[in-house]
């Protein structure tokens, strides 16, 4: 049974999710671009950003080696290999550098004055996020360092992530028999979560940011 | 005025700021009873338009004004 | 609550959800970055007075009925419906918010709470918790604006009065037309308020310029706005706008009042006429020549606060500050300042309320600002800012002068 459930979200779900993700922000966005505009100014002065965010930045820094490592298991891309590298890339400090930004801001919202303006959502994003975070550095760094034979490398990962690409889906026989197999479907499916919540929660301020930032300096 | 006016109250709102004063009588006249005057003195030039407009608003009256240089008396009688 | 109310709260929910709104209802990542940055929550620390809670209560509202997760999850999104309850909440978010905007400034994505809390209060007016001293207010300059007509006749008998004021602080041999009305083709037309310092002054200093210019019949202060009824303050809006085309001016003058001025400089969209505030007239008769001031005159340390609607929000930094400067010998900035300075708490409509002890507590950083700086008089161009400073330095015993800044320009103008 639990072979159908695996295979199922390490497939069917991906594709789900995706599809959820994509469709959602660009739902998000046809909303915004019907609706009524504010006929005046909301400009605040002097006309510049606000602020540098901090450990937000570094977050975003993160995110944005997260997608790079991610897509480097598809396939070789030559852009993202101009500074030599083993797959996937940052020997497993994007990971941990995620961790700590994800950590450090689940613990954040535990004092005061987070604690009183937070709500459930904000601790479920980033319960599910350093989640999916630790799995997948679990994954890397048990690859990279060969600990107990891990045996899940990146030739099985593009072969895997090949085939969702090229619509033949198939999972690895390297995959699928590894007993490693529970982590990657674990990491999959967190990760199918987080996507398919992100056009629908708070996250959106990742797109919304700049439209919204725009507005007050015009 | 050819008949004196006899007022119940009387309100010194002489040079206080936007928009006390007719929030000042506002507050007063609801106090008051029906048919009672109050006599706002005010220098505000503004009181010559925001008193009638809000009297006609609010359905009071403003049955005299007397103007004696720069100050000018509202007598403004309750009506509900 | 009754069926009946909640469907009509529901439709000014949707009605008011407009671009702006849609960005600030999703992005808000409770990140806390405004949470003490605002004056209230400074004076009055409690979740209530923070920007972020603030905005939460409407948030919450936003997400029952107009959100497909706060639909679907409302625990997680933490929404809740029209209650009671939630608009005793909403009544004491938005009527202790001046719209000042400094979280806006403090906010990595700029949410303007003070919108938000514009439209809470709007929510309010259907509710009928608004405070009724605005709602007052609000209708009677709708039917000063309805029958003005009727009120002509007295108000241009008291104008009268003022030029003769006008006429002995210049020493000009007639009072006739030193305040016009109804002047067709005047470059400016000024817009004052009801007090006749916000009409003497400003005269003053035209008839200093050798101005071409007219005195609106209206007044600029908008309280329909405050009150949260956004009909009642197009139409006031409109008067004034009306008044401005009919006579045909160039530009449109505004009172030392930071609602009247961000009203139309910013809000109403595009104009057939400039709108500028008294204190950039000033600026620019005193850079060209047209009025001399006295260099270096006050002697005394002066500070100047700016108004957040003219500061922050209005972009005009360095125009006061370059008359003071030029002034005054001892001029003293406070900290922070510019567009991170503190509002005075007065307000957003909060100033017409009977609240005074709450406006003495949250203007606890502006008093320990002005104490700060050691000044002995504070200027500034707003007339809520005035009667608010003049709150705290009674509710905290300073050892200060308030004064408006066309105030200290006329005692010192060269004629
Ligand atoms: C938004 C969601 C996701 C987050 C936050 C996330 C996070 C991570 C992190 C932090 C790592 C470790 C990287 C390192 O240590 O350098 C990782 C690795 C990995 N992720 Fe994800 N991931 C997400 C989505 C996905 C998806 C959708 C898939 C597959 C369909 C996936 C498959 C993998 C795999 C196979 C690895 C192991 C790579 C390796 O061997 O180095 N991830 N992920
Ligand atoms: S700073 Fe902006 S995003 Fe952060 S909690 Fe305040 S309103 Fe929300
Ligand atoms: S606009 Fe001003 S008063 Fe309102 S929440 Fe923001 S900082 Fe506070």
């Amino acid at each position: 049974m639990w072979d159908k459930i695996f295979h199922y979200v390490l497939i069917h779900m991906v594709y789900l999710a995706f599809a959820v993700f994509f469709g959602g922000i660009l739902f998000k966005l046809i909303i915004v671009l019907f609706s009524k505009k504010f006929k005046g100014s909301l400009a605040t002065y002097p006309r510049k950003l606000p602020r540098p965010i901090g450990i937000a930045a570094e977050a975003l820094i993160a995110m944005v080696l997260l997608v790079l490592g991610h897509l480097e298991l598809i396939k070789e891309f030559k852009f993202i290999q101009i500074i030599k590298h083993d797959v996937f890339l940052g020997a497993g400090f994007v990971g941990i550098t995620f961790m700590i930004c994800t950590l450090y801001f689940l613990f954040r919202r535990f004092k005061s004055p987070w604690r009183e303006i937070s709500v459930p959502e904000d601790f479920l994003l980033l319960i599910l996020l350093f989640l999916t975070t630790v799995i997948g550095s679990h994954l890397h760094i048990g690859e990279r360092y060969e600990m107990a034979q891990f045996g899940l490398n990146a030739e099985l990962y593009r072969e895997y992530f090949g085939s969702l690409v090229a619509f033949k889906p198939v999972i690895p026989e390297g995959i699928s028999l590894s007993p490693h197999y529970v982590l990657v479907a674990l990491h999959i499916f967190l990760a199918n979560l987080v996507l398919m919540m992100l056009p629908f929660s708070k996250m959106m301020h990742m797109v919304f940011a700049f439209l919204s930032l725009n507005l007050k300096r015009k | 005025m050819s008949t004196e006016i006899k007022a119940d109250i009387n309100m010194d709102l002489k040079g206080i700021a936007c928009p006390m004063p007719v929030i000042k009588v506002s507050q007063q006249i609801k106090k008051m009873q029906v048919g009672q005057i109050l006599a706002a003195e005010t220098t505000d030039p503004g009181a010559h338009a925001d008193f009638p407009a809000w009297a006609k608003s609010t359905g009071n009256e403003i049955v005299a004004t007397e103007k004696k240089d720069a100050v000018t008396v509202f007598f403004i009688k309750k009506l509900k | 609550m009754e069926k009946s109310q909640i469907k009509e709260l529901k439709s000014i929910l949707k009605s008011r959800y407009n671009r702006p709104m849609k960005y600030y209802i999703d992005t808000c990542t409770r990140c806390g970055l405004c949470y003490d940055t605002c004056h209230a929550y400074d004076g009055i620390p409690k979740k209530e007075f923070s920007p972020v809670g603030r905005a939460e209560v409407l948030r919450k509202l936003y997400k029952r009925y107009r959100s497909l997760s706060g639909m679907l999850f409302p625990y997680f999104t933490d929404a809740a419906g029209f209650s009671d309850k939630v608009m005793d909440q909403l009544h004491e978010a938005a009527w202790s918010c001046t719209g000042c905007r400094r979280c806006m400034v403090n906010c990595p994505f700029g949410i303007d709470t003070g919108m938000m809390m514009g439209v809470a209060k709007h929510l309010l007016v259907a509710y009928g918790t608004a405070p009724e001293e605005l709602v007052m207010l609000a209708d009677a300059a709708v039917e000063k604006g309805k029958s003005i007509d009727e009120f002509k006749e007295g108000y241009r008998g008291v104008i009268k009065d003022l030029e003769k004021t006008v006429q002995q602080k210049l020493n000009l041999p007639s009072p006739e037309n030193l305040i016009p009305m109804e002047k067709m083709n005047a470059d400016i037309m000024y817009v004052g308020l009801a007090g006749a310092h916000s009409i003497v002054n400003p005269a003053i200093i035209f008839n200093a310029a050798k101005e071409n210019w007219t005195l609106s019949y209206f007044e600029g202060v908008n309280f329909g706005f405050f009150a949260g009824d956004p009909e009642k303050a197009n139409f006031i809006a409109q008067r004034i706008i009306k008044e401005a085309v009919a006579l045909n001016v160039k530009e449109v003058v505004m009172v030392e009042c930071g609602t009247a001025f961000r009203i139309l400089h910013s809000l109403m969209g595009e104009l057939p006429f400039k709108v500028s505030s008294i204190v950039e007239v000033i600026y620019r008769y005193m850079e060209s020549g047209k009025i001399k001031l006295k260099k270096n005159a006050v002697t005394e340390a002066v500070t100047y606060h700016d108004p957040c609607q003219l500061g922050r929000n209005g972009g005009i930094f360095e125009e006061p500050r370059d008359i003071l400067k030029h002034i005054v010998s001892d001029y003293r900035e406070m900290t922070p300042t510019r567009e991170h300075n503190w509002c005075c708490g007065g307000g957003g409509g909060l100033g017409a309320l009977d609240n005074e002890e709450f406006r003495i507590k949250t203007g606890k950083p502006k008093k320990d600002q002005i104490v700060k700086t050691g000044a002995k008089i504070v200027v500034s161009a707003c007339e809520n800012c005035v009667s608010q400073l003049q709150v705290i330095k009674s509710g905290y015993g300073l050892d200060i002068e308030v004064k408006y800044l066309t105030e200290i320009v006329c005692e010192n103008l060269d004629v």
